[in-house]
């Protein structure tokens, strides 16, 4: 031993042969059957070290900042960085990672702004019973006037910013220097899931000066090939710990928040030194003592304490509520927060009560949790896991077995208490290996409270080898700040109906902005992605894609511009074909590299059911029919023709009927040039006023105009259809106002602007 | 494992805007005595229910929340049989997500190591083409209001919703515990008398038994009221009667 390494405490010693791990993580002890080390990104030689050494692999055990870069800047700049996980075992090492990105739209040098906030617990309440001695010092406190930077942090970013995750299949570490290879899973920011993987290999070195500064963090440098494409890598050790997640803690009036508990062995516990065991640092802070009383909790008026209860945080900071409540029947505990931002909340109910079974302790016997702390610790602990997203085992889906671990059932655990081993001693107060794994590696979107929903992840992340991509990802636009998209659809439609869908692109900033005004399918912008109840995604756009120059229109604050889309016959073919729940959800590329997402809509499909609709359903499934909803145009297809006539005529009051009498109006009104026979259809006014006077019926202007303007395709802004759905209108002298939002949407479709 | 028999029993048939409750059976077929889990619920997770359908992954019937609660066991003597029921309800519009055919499995776990399966059991759900009916469907696959009557507390926005559920025209089952998680306890028995009418003493007990599992509700006023209302009934089924009570009963 050379040197003492003030990071891990241990010793540091050099010379020591190359160590290698596998895919697992596992040291393999005969490396010969290996065959040689992988050959690593080659690198300049090191350079004259001075009083330098390589760090112990100790050193490395932790969380670092990785932060990605590449070799050759180029534009548009991006921020590539993310938090990585390095588990140093007794014969283990295990890498993980999760990479953010975020276009910085500037020439120069990458500027990486300090991330995240250490964390620690605030308040006047936090317990001091398992602080590690050095806690204070680590988190940076002002020390003698000075103060200190932080030196226990975790790199917590937005989660609009994440781009993929990466876990280590087989490590070598020899030198001071660390190589590894990795799977990449690709992040879809739309769909909110891995899509895709691809491979890596990042190749870091680590070396120490003899005499460090005080709270100088471990730096690593290196290089790493993504994509097939090099970078360059900046490693800075943020913590000892691997993630860490704060926990404000509120107790009923008369509840109390087990602190400590003596358990087997009489061994002290505590909710953070059970979390710390796992790599997680959960400073606990005990909030409020008197919430007041309620004897017995529902789910609703818990996600209402919740609601009114948690203090505030930044948006990005990890976090995690949970309540000393009273009673819900004779439950222990239940995560409950299972809303639109799930897993933020859990609660223990401390008056729930211990049996008089021989399997329980005699002291715990016919008494509360709230009497009984090791039994109270464990299933707030236990709760908390779940919020973790992790699973009762017995239902986990990677089968790791049932015990007396945390994550288990407490009435598991209870049937393998016996008289002579009760509970809860016999519980284990700790994760079980596949957990504890979890805790550390598993993605940011699995375990971060407030990400993913209860039970996302514990089946397999991806499948397949796709092409490689670079280091940024998936990623194309940052999410647009100050700018919503709402997306509207029919709650339910029967399989043949005519659908159409309106878009509503919101300035909901203070200042003005210029966005993209080609707000339809058929430019690019806008896109649709449609979850079917099968659970393919699939992505929706026009059958006509046109290729144009940009236009744009500026938006002040409060002002949206709306578009009105046709969705029955798109580049799917018949968009909902499916009997079935459907989702969709929009997607802008409002200006530059921002982009804008609309919340999942679900539509509803079922089969044609009353004799007119499947009358209906049996026209308009013609694909023939569906590419002249489309075009706005049936061509010269006279079968065509017949059928729109058809449903025109038996109902025009609907807008399937509506929109073939339209169909028919906008074709009748121009000629047509057939250029593969040289043919034309000549244009028939007559007919034309025909279908136009039937989907005028029973309309309002705007109703009549709007319906009008989902007829054409969008890049078709002089088709007839919508000047003359508009002369209709007046010509009907429907009300001025009625007229005047006509007007409006009329001249929207040909260049949309804010209102 | 131990002569323990878990038996399934679903209707035939059910619309899509109906919510299902299955009645599961654990039976002891042997010649001893067997203890066993008595959690005969979903919430606390001894119990399992499965649907699949043709061409698509089986998907397993979750209570919205995971819940942790102490062990129950009860000791089944030969014939003996503990009766409990689950509502498949969540995840919303992922267990049925169309009309069709259906197959539903139970599982269930006497012990933590040990596990008995039930046969499975055809279940076709149809499609309801009345408009307002298709409105109640959506209002069942609307995640707060099932977690509204699974929790029977009103979720967030869900109450438009199980208002729509509760009033004149709704299917029995999906009317009864919407009112219940709307109601008060005094005003439910009229709710429970209309829906034993409507369907019968066995499935009403069933569906409140699915979101107030006896054993881990003991006591609860809804229960009782209900428990009075099958007595009534005077059904001569003691199924009902064990379901609200969660009490073994000799296999008839």
């Amino acid at each position: 031993m050379t040197h003492h390494d003030r990071a891990t405490g241990t010793c540091g010693c050099q010379d020591q042969p190359a160590l290698v791990f596998d895919e697992q993580g596992d040291l393999v002890e005969d490396v010969s059957v290996l065959g040689p080390p992988p050959t690593t990104i080659p690198h300049a030689p090191l350079p004259s070290l001075g009083l330098r050494r390589p760090c112990t692999a100790a050193r490395l055990n932790g969380s670092w900042l990785l932060q990605v870069r590449p070799l050759v800047p180029a534009f548009p700049m991006s921020e590539v960085r993310g938090p990585m996980r390095i588990e140093v075992g007794p014969s283990s090492l295990r890498i993980s990672g999760d990479v953010y990105v975020r276009r910085s739209g500037v020439i120069g040098p990458v500027v990486t702004h300090p991330i995240g906030v250490p964390v620690r617990a605030g308040g006047d309440h936090v317990f001091d019973d398992d602080r590690d001695e050095d806690f204070d010092q680590e988190l940076g406190e002002d020390r003698g006037g000075v103060l200190f930077p932080p030196l226990r942090w975790y790199p917590q970013l937005p989660k609009n910013e994440y781009s993929w995750y990466f876990r280590s299949t087989g490590v070598t570490w020899s030198g001071g220097e660390l190589s590894f290879s990795f799977v990449r899973h690709l992040w879809d920011r739309t769909t909110q899931d891995f899509v895709s993987t691809d491979t890596g290999r990042m190749t870091l070195r680590c070396h120490q000066p003899l005499l460090e500064p005080i709270f100088r963090p471990a730096t690593m440098q290196g290089t790493a090939t993504i994509g097939r494409r090099r970078y360059a890598l900046t490693a800075t050790k943020t913590s000892t710990f691997y993630r860490g997640c704060r926990v404000e803690v509120d107790a009923m009036t008369g509840r109390a928040w087990p602190a400590s508990a003596t358990t087997a062995g009489g061994v002290t516990s505590t909710f953070r030194n059970i979390y710390a065991s796992a790599g997680w640092d959960t400073p606990t802070t005990l909030d409020e003592v008197d919430v007041p009383d309620d004897a017995s909790l529902t789910n609703a008026e818990l996600q209402t304490l919740i609601s009114t209860h948690q203090g505030s945080a930044t948006a990005d900071q990890w976090r995690l509520w949970l309540l000393v409540g009273s009673a819900q029947g004779t439950t222990f505990g239940v995560m409950f927060d299972q809303d639109a931002v799930p897993r933020e909340g859990a609660v223990g109910f401390a008056d729930a009560t211990l049996s008089d079974s021989p399997i329980i302790e005699a002291g715990a016997r016919n008494r509360p949790l709230d009497e009984v702390p090791a039994a109270f610790l464990r299933t707030l602990v236990h709760e908390a896991g779940h919020a973790f997203n992790l699973f009762h085992p017995k239902h986990d889906v990677h089968v790791p077995g049932v015990g007396t671990e945390i994550m288990n059932q407490t009435g598991d655990v209870m049937g393998f208490a016996t008289a002579a081993n009760p509970y809860p001693g016999n519980a284990t107060f700790a994760f079980s290996s596949h957990d504890r794994t979890s805790l550390i590696h598993s993605p940011d979107p699995q375990v971060r409270p407030g990400w993913k929903g209860f039970g996302w992840g514990h089946g397999s992340l991806s499948a397949g080898l796709p092409e490689p991509t670079d280091a940024e990802g998936l990623v194309a636009q940052d999410d647009a700040a100050d700018l919503t998209l709402e997306l509207r659809l029919p709650d339910e439609v029967f399989v043949g109906q005519y659908v159409t869908a309106e878009v509503v692109l919101t300035n909901t900033g203070d200042e003005a902005r210029e966005v993209s005004s080609r707000l339809n399918l058929s430019e690019g912008d806008l896109r649709l992605l449609h979850a079917l109840p099968g659970g393919d995604v699939e992505q929706v756009r026009d059958v006509v894609l046109a290729c144009g120059p940009p236009q744009s229109t500026v938006l002040q604050p409060g002002e949206s511009i709306t578009s009105h889309v046709q969705v029955f016959f798109t580049s799917e073919g018949v968009t909902f074909d499916v009997p079935g729940r459907h989702l969709v959800r929009a997607e802008f590329d409002a200006l530059g590299w921002a982009a804008v997402r609309s919340q999942r809509v679900a539509v509803q499909v079922r089969m044609a059911g009353t004799e007119e609709e499947r009358g209906v359903a049996a026209v308009t499934l013609d694909p023939g029919v569906g590419a002249a909803f489309a075009l706005g145009d049936f061509g010269r297809d006279e079968a065509v023709k017949a059928g729109l006539a058809t449903v025109a005529e038996a109902h025009p009051e609907s807008d399937t009927g509506g929109a073939a009498a339209l169909v028919l109006a906008n074709s009748l009104a121009r000629t047509h040039q057939d250029y593969r026979t040289g043919e034309t259809r000549a244009a028939s006014a007559t007919e034309a006023k025909h279908f136009m006077d039937l989907a005028a019926q029973g309309r309002t202007a705007l109703e009549l105009v709007t319906l009008a303007t989902t007829v054409p395709s969008p890049i078709e802004r002089e088709a007839p259809v919508v000047a003359d759905a508009l002369a209709r209108a007046r010509r009907a002298r429907k009300p001025k106002a009625d007229l005047a939002l006509a007007e409006e949407r009329a001249a929207d479709f040909v260049a949309p602007s804010g209102r | 494992m131990t002569g323990l028999t878990l038996t399934l029993e679903a209707p035939a048939e059910v619309p899509l805007d109906e919510a299902l409750v299955v009645v599961v059976r654990l039976r002891n077929d042997g010649a001893e005595p067997v203890a066993t889990s008595s959690r005969l619920d979903l919430a606390e997770d001894d119990l399992s229910v499965w649907v699949g359908r043709e061409g698509a992954d089986r998907v397993r019937a979750e209570w919205p929340w995971p819940v942790d609660s102490a062990r129950r066991e009860v000791t089944l003597a030969p014939g003996e049989e503990l009766v409990g029921s689950a509502l498949l309800l969540a995840p919303a519009a992922r267990l049925f997500p169309q009309p069709g055919d259906y197959s539903v499995v139970a599982t269930f776990a006497p012990r933590p190591d040990t596990e008995v399966a039930s046969v499975p059991v055809a279940v076709r759900r149809v499609e309801a083409f009345d408009e307002a009916a298709r409105a109640r469907r959506r209002a069942l696959e609307d995640p707060e209001v099932v977690q509204s009557i699974c929790s029977l507390s009103v979720m967030g926005t869900a109450a438009e919703g199980l208002d729509l559920l509760a009033g004149p025209g709704g299917a029995p089952v999906a009317r009864l515990l919407s009112t219940t998680v709307t109601t008060t306890t005094a005003d439910l028995r009229a709710a429970i008398d209309d829906a034993v009418a409507a369907t019968g003493a066995v499935t009403v007990a069933a569906a409140l038994a699915s979101v107030l599992p006896p054993g881990l509700f003991p006591g609860d006023e809804r229960l009782a009221v209900a428990a009075d209302v099958v007595a009534d009934a005077d059904s001569g089924d003691a199924t009902a009667a064990a379901l609200l009570s969660g009490a073994a009963t000799i296999h008839g």
